[in-house]
């Protein structure tokens, strides 16, 4: 749990070198407070699903093609 | 497409200085506006799934989902997304040391008890060399490592072996 901790901790360093060099890489910074070696609390990050149950709903469907019926055609703008 | 791009370049950068390994398709989260979100970080830094044998070889996970989801190599997203990378990595060059020295604390005060410290001081070594892989490397020199970097990254079998193998262990989709 320490090192989740540790790695929330380095996550937030990236998240803020980006900001302040203006670079628009994403990464979230979400917080992690360890309470012992195996127990701790852990941020939800909200409207998220992970691509392994994503896949599990779409079926045969690739992630592209779920992009596309998510977001719009390729070239609308809720795609770009 | 943008956040997506911009996720996966930030998450591909954070996942190879920091080696956070054991990247299936159940921890990584993807979020209504099309952001990657990476969870679980049991393994990172030196220590890895699998007693000594390590699959996840590529530097970053680029899987061929994700490059058909830009568009193929060649599209417009991806030369984006390319230039993302290359403006990420030498930012994070610039300001390694807030890294580093994060990384050297933490080693200071727990050594080897963690498991991302397996590899003792070698962790802060390797990590340097991701930074600073050729002996007085200038911004210019960067575009082209990270450019190798890519190239090794797309597809990599090994990610991809990787994968099989969860779904055959625990059922992730991949």
């Amino acid at each position: 749990m320490i090192q989740e901790q540790f790695a929330t901790q380095l996550i937030n360093e990236f998240y803020q070198i980006f900001q302040l060099e203006k670079v628009n890489c994403w990464v979230y910074p979400y917080e992690i407070l360890s309470t012992g070696n195996e127990s701790g609390i852990i941020e939800v990050v909200n409207n998220a699903i992970s691509i392994d149950d994503l896949k599990k709903k779409i079926k045969n469907k690739s992630l592209r093609e779920f992009f596309l019926n998510y977001f719009g055609p390729a070239d609308s703008k809720g795609y770009i | 497409m943008n956040n997506f791009i911009q996720s996966l370049a930030g998450y591909s950068l954070l996942c190879y200085f920091l080696q956070i390994k054991d990247r299936h398709n159940a921890n990584i989260l993807i979020d209504s506006k099309g952001h990657i979100v990476h969870i679980d970080f049991g393994f990172l830094l030196s220590n890895a799934p699998g007693k000594g044998i390590k699959f996840e070889k590529a530097p970053f996970k680029l899987t061929d989902e994700f490059v058909e989801c830009m568009g193929g190599v060649n599209s417009s997203i991806f030369r984006k997304f390319r230039q993302l990378l290359w403006s990420g990595f030498i930012a994070l060059v610039k300001h390694s040391q807030r890294i580093i020295i994060l990384v050297e604390m933490m080693y200071a005060g727990f050594g080897d008890t963690l498991g991302c410290f397996t590899n003792k001081e070698n962790t802060i070594s390797d990590l340097k060399n991701r930074f600073f892989p050729y002996k007085n490397m200038e911004t210019k020199h960067y575009f082209k490592h990270v450019d190798s970097l890519i190239e090794e990254s797309i597809d990599n079998w090994r990610t991809r072996w990787y994968d099989k193998f969860q779904y055959v262990a625990q059922g992730i989709l991949y």
